[in-house]
């Protein structure tokens, strides 16, 4: 079999239309990453973690199944493989509890107006929310309390503490506890020991622990995979610019960053979550499109040095059209590596596969109406204009 | 065929087998005990695809507190020493400063960990101790009686040692684990609890990990004051000079059974030869034994001067498991040289006996320092304390600059003291914890993808390969098993070079070996449809060959080149995950170069110059 491409397509001549539409996607998806942003999972975020054992034996997948029913995304279900507890699960949700300001600062004044109307109890010190919102921490100077008398002054003042005791933090004399909460654990606990028909279970179990868990990857990640992106750009502008030629340089690090921002738009607009995984696909499609770049200059460069005296545009519409065959070929066998993916993939690697299969796609796009045609834009802007010495066909005929 | 074709074929041939036999124990069914034995490569399989372990620690915030206590302490005796004219300058105090400033203030720690007692001599001082002397430094004053004043820590202070003590001691592990090159752990924090999860089932590596995240790794370099008296007067019941007794014990406890009182010869500065005391203890519960009796006299331990243990008979040749002996180093509590001085940490050999040993970088200001305090202290023993132990108290014997220390790890072992050196750098290059941890429960956990979705992307994974070559079978005919001979041996070669590194495989790590799976065949793709291109154009079979490889490796070379580019500056500047995939990403690049360009070059060789077949791709040679 083979794909025939005796002829010389004129590409260029529209490329007015696919230079706009590039525009429009790139600037568009810059401003969807910039409001409403992405999307970022518990990997980046954050979540809620609960602890819970099972009074019979339940399926990993079950319990995922249940908790994506209720509305969680990409929840995350470790079994622990411990002899003594059996059937407990480790589970994270991006979800987080949360008091309103408002409701703290009601909880605080009701707490220090209690404290004030029994003498000999002390003053309220420090009063504040933990980061995750699951438990407070609040000092009570001077008084002696003892963890149950701390619970339930704060119960009676309003708030909604989980357990009988508050928990004891630093040296006796500090009197300073950490006040666990009820917050969405606890909910998404009761609706998953709830019956099958709400969604549930129907499987009795405890709810061991509930806390709030700190992102796995912090904003560090994501800036040191931006920085080393940024970093990588400059040294291939510096390759190029050496084994090519200057006026290639921009073109190339142009399409990668419309690549790159198609890709992370489509994330936003698709609402799917942006986990390390995602950052990895970027990495990915990065690398796809600069190699795909290269490798369409290549033939730029060989045409250019053949053809002296031909225009810029033609020499890329010849080498464009004369590597159609090799694109085309190229860009099915990538999507149909990770269209499987994408079709009976679940979760984080569905979501991976589609990444890939946008990012291949813009790769293969951006290399022909991005790259080339702003490399033409500088040729003719900034370096010489040599006058059309033969029209597009007839240079063509000989290529054949 | 020519020998270089036959050279070729060989290297090929052989990288294959090598690829094979470095996977072997890992595919099941096929690989048998000795090959399990004695082929220590494996790929092992992530959190996400296997599970592994749960290791918890508990960040311990109060002792941070105590520390920046301690540090606040050292900030109050630097000042008070430059209001009574001791001191000029920044830098550190020097043990005679100490000695001076004594004479008119000391400051002990109290029990409560933010508080600390300023005693002056003479009550008229109290005076410096002003309310803006007090908020410059964050300090509150408790209460005042006579020539005390007890200080404490501000609540803001202690309250944001809270929020960031947990957050840098993660940071901290993070980059431990990093430079341990452990892929894709997860750390997370819950609370004052840090979780750190490890793929795989190796309990052993396990322990490794365990402890090199348990450690603190906090470094000092402290001289010693070795002709002090404090030992000889503790342990004959005399309360050192200076020292004012607990009201509750008027005299120092005496020395209990098992640690004895020893002196040794040294020099305590140019010409001083002295005779400096210690308390030794030996047999198996010697350092505990040591540690409660030094915990015992602290009360009784003069201002700035501090009693610290370390192993003894380090550098004699000790047989291995003969019982431990442990002694004290009497030192000045100022660190004069700390952690943060530090830039780099290396393994080395000493060249005389082969001993591994831990040698330091110091950065600019620790260079600076370290010169002038050797300048300070010739033939004065220098203490090289971690973690509150002694590592080795050697003489200076002369001025040291350009910025170069190193550890010495006694002699046991050869490998256990590699090991011990290899920790050691690993924790000393990644930094001191903000706060010593105290370990929590360890569980193994399952893996965090469900099992169905696990099999899900196995099959995705064998059916994208399988349409893949499908697909080039089709269009390419029986040249495109060439090509896709190349994308199986480029897949073994991939995952023997995982193997290789000891690189740990999740599934999105399989998706993106997918991938380059994919790209493999852009190579095959370009050479072929160039081979292609040159037969219409009317050239001969070889000379189309010829021509295809040429004219399309200079585009393939240059994309990996970048792509390759792009690896590095990952590798370099990348953390974590995003240095994981850099890895897989220069294999793969390296995995395609060779397979795509240089293997299948052999096999068209011998088509065109072996079987001189007339039609190739699907194209008839209009020459011959």
């Amino acid at each position: 079999m083979e794909i025939k491409t005796n002829r010389v397509y004129d590409f260029m001549s529209i490329r007015r239309y696919w230079i706009a539409f590039s525009l429009i996607m790139s600037v568009l998806s810059a401003i969807l990453i910039w409001k409403p942003g992405p999307r970022y999972g518990i990997d980046f975020m954050g979540g809620t973690e609960l602890t819970v054992q099972f009074n019979s034996a339940v399926s990993t997948d079950d319990i995922r199944q249940a908790l994506e029913r209720m509305g969680n995304e990409r929840p995350e279900v470790v079994p622990t493989a411990s002899a003594q507890r059996p059937n407990e699960f480790i589970i994270r949700v991006e979800k987080t509890s949360s008091l309103s300001n408002a409701e703290r600062d009601s909880i605080k004044r009701e707490t220090e107006r209690r404290l004030a109307a029994t003498p000999d109890r002390g003053s309220l010190g420090d009063f504040r929310l933990s980061p995750g919102g699951d438990h407070l921490i609040v000092q009570i100077n001077g008084g002696d309390m003892s963890g149950t008398d701390v619970a339930s002054l704060l119960r009676d003042a309003g708030a909604n503490v989980r357990g009988d005791t508050a928990i004891q933090m630093g040296a006796r004399d500090e009197h300073r506890w950490q006040v666990p909460l009820v917050g969405v654990g606890d909910r998404i606990f009761r609706q998953l020991t709830g019956s099958r028909d709400q969604g549930g279970l129907g499987v009795e179990g405890r709810l061991n622990a509930s806390v709030w868990v700190s992102p796995k990857a912090g904003k560090e990640l994501r800036d040191a995979a931006v920085r080393a992106v940024a970093y990588s750009i400059v040294f291939i502008m510096i390759f190029v610019a050496f084994r090519f030629d200057l006026r290639f340089a921009p073109g190339g690090v142009l399409a990668l960053t419309h690549d790159a921002l198609v890709t992370l738009g489509f994330f936003v607009v698709t609402r799917k979550e942006v986990t390390i995984s995602t950052v990895a696909a970027i990495l990915t499609v990065v690398g796809y499109s600069m190699n795909d770049t290269i490798i369409v200059y290549d033939r730029i460069r060989e045409n250019l040095a053949r053809r002296k005296n031909a225009r810029m545009l033609d020499v890329i519409n010849i080498s464009v059209s004369e590597m159609l065959s090799r694109t085309i070929l190229t860009s099915t066998t990538v999507v149909l590596s990770v269209a499987a993916f994408a079709i009976i993939g679940t979760g984080v690697i569905r979501d991976f596969a589609w990444a890939m299969i946008v990012g291949v796609v813009a790769g293969t796009y951006s290399s022909i109406y991005v790259a080339a045609p702003f490399t033409e834009w500088i040729d003719t802007r900034f370096f010489h204009t040599p006058d059309a010495a033969a029209p597009a066909g007839e240079t063509a005929s000989t290529s054949a | 065929m020519n020998r270089g074709w036959y050279w070729r074929l060989g290297l090929v041939l052989a990288s294959i087998v090598a690829a094979f036999a470095v996977l072997w124990p890992n595919i099941p069914k096929v690989s048998t005990p000795w090959a399990r034995q004695h082929i220590p490569f494996r790929l092992n399989e992530g959190l996400d695809i296997r599970g592994g372990a749960r290791l918890s620690y508990d960040v311990q915030i109060g002792q941070a507190i105590g520390e920046r206590r301690n540090r606040q302490i050292e900030d109050v005796r630097e000042q008070l020493a430059r209001d009574f004219r001791i001191h000029r300058g920044q830098d550190r105090l020097t043990p005679d400063e100490v000695t001076q400033l004594a004479q008119r203030v000391t400051l002990t720690a109290l029990s409560n960990n933010r508080q600390f007692a300023v005693r002056f001599r003479d009550a008229a001082d109290v005076s410096k101790i002003t309310s803006d002397f007090l908020s410059r430094r964050g300090l509150v004053r408790v209460s005042s009686s006579g020539s005390t004043v007890v200080l404490s820590l501000r609540q803001e202070e202690v309250t944001q040692l809270e929020d960031t003590a947990v957050r840098q001691a993660v940071e901290t592990i993070t980059n431990r684990v990093d430079e341990l090159a452990i892929k894709e752990t997860s750390i997370t924090a819950r609370g004052e609890t840090i979780v750190v999860e490890v793929p795989g089932q190796n309990e052993s590596e396990f322990n490794r990990i365990r402890d090199i995240i348990r450690r603190t790794a906090r470094l000092e370099f402290k001289i010693l004051d070795d002709e002090s008296t404090v030992l000889q007067d503790i342990t004959s019941g005399r309360v050192p000079q200076g020292v004012t007794a607990p009201t509750d014990h008027p005299t120092p406890p005496s020395l209990p059974e098992g640690i004895s009182l020893q002196s040794e010869p040294t020099t305590a500065g140019r010409g001083r030869n002295v005779m400096a005391s210690f308390l030794y203890a030996t047999g198996a519960d010697a350092r505990q034994k040591l540690q409660t009796y030094l915990d015992a006299i602290r009360p009784f331990i003069p201002e700035g001067r501090q009693i610290l243990m370390g192993k003894a008979d380090r550098a004699q040749n000790a047989a291995p498991g003969s019982p431990e002996s442990w002694r004290t180093y009497t030192v000045f509590s100022v660190a004069q040289v700390d952690g943060s001085m530090i830039s780099d940490a290396q393994v080395a050999l000493d060249p005389q006996d082969n001993h591994p040993y831990v040698q330091l970088q110091f950065n600019r200001r620790g260079a600076e320092v370290f010169d002038r305090v050797t300048n300070e202290n010739v033939k004065k023993r220098f203490a090289i304390v971690l973690d509150e132990r002694v590592n080795s108290a050697p003489v200076i014997r002369q001025r040291i600059s350009g910025g170069n220390a190193s550890i010495t790890l006694g002699a046991d072992d050869p490998q256990s003291v590699l090991r011990e050196a290899n920790e050691l750098m690993v924790v000393l290059r990644a930094g001191a914890l903000p706060a010593p941890l105290s370990e929590g429960k360890q569980d193994y956990i399952g893996p965090t993808l469900g099992s169905d979705t696990i099999r899900n992307a196995q099959h995705a994974m064998l059916v994208g390969i399988g349409l893949v070559l499908a697909f080039m079978a089709i269009y390419y005919g029986a040249a495109g098993w060439i090509a896709n001979s190349a994308v199986l041996v480029n897949l073994l070669m991939q995952l023997a070079a995982l193997a290789l590194f000891g690189a740990t495989i999740t599934l999105p790590g399989l998706a993106g070996l997918a991938l380059t799976v994919g790209m493999s065949v852009d190579n095959n793709v370009l050479i072929n449809e160039r081979i292609r291109e040159e037969l219409h154009a009317g050239k001969s079979i070889r000379a189309a060959v010829d021509a295809g490889y040429n004219h399309a490796f200079t585009a393939i070379f240059d994309g990996h080149v970048t792509t390759f580019i792009s690896g590095v500056v990952l590798l370099q500047y990348g953390t974590g995950p995003v240095k994981g995939f850099a890895v897989t990403l220069l294999i793969g690049i390296i995995a395609n170069l060779f397979t795509g360009v240089f293997a299948t070059r052999v096999v068209f060789d011998w088509l065109v110059r072996g079987l001189k077949v007339k039609r190739l791709l699907g194209v008839a040679a209009q020459k011959a």
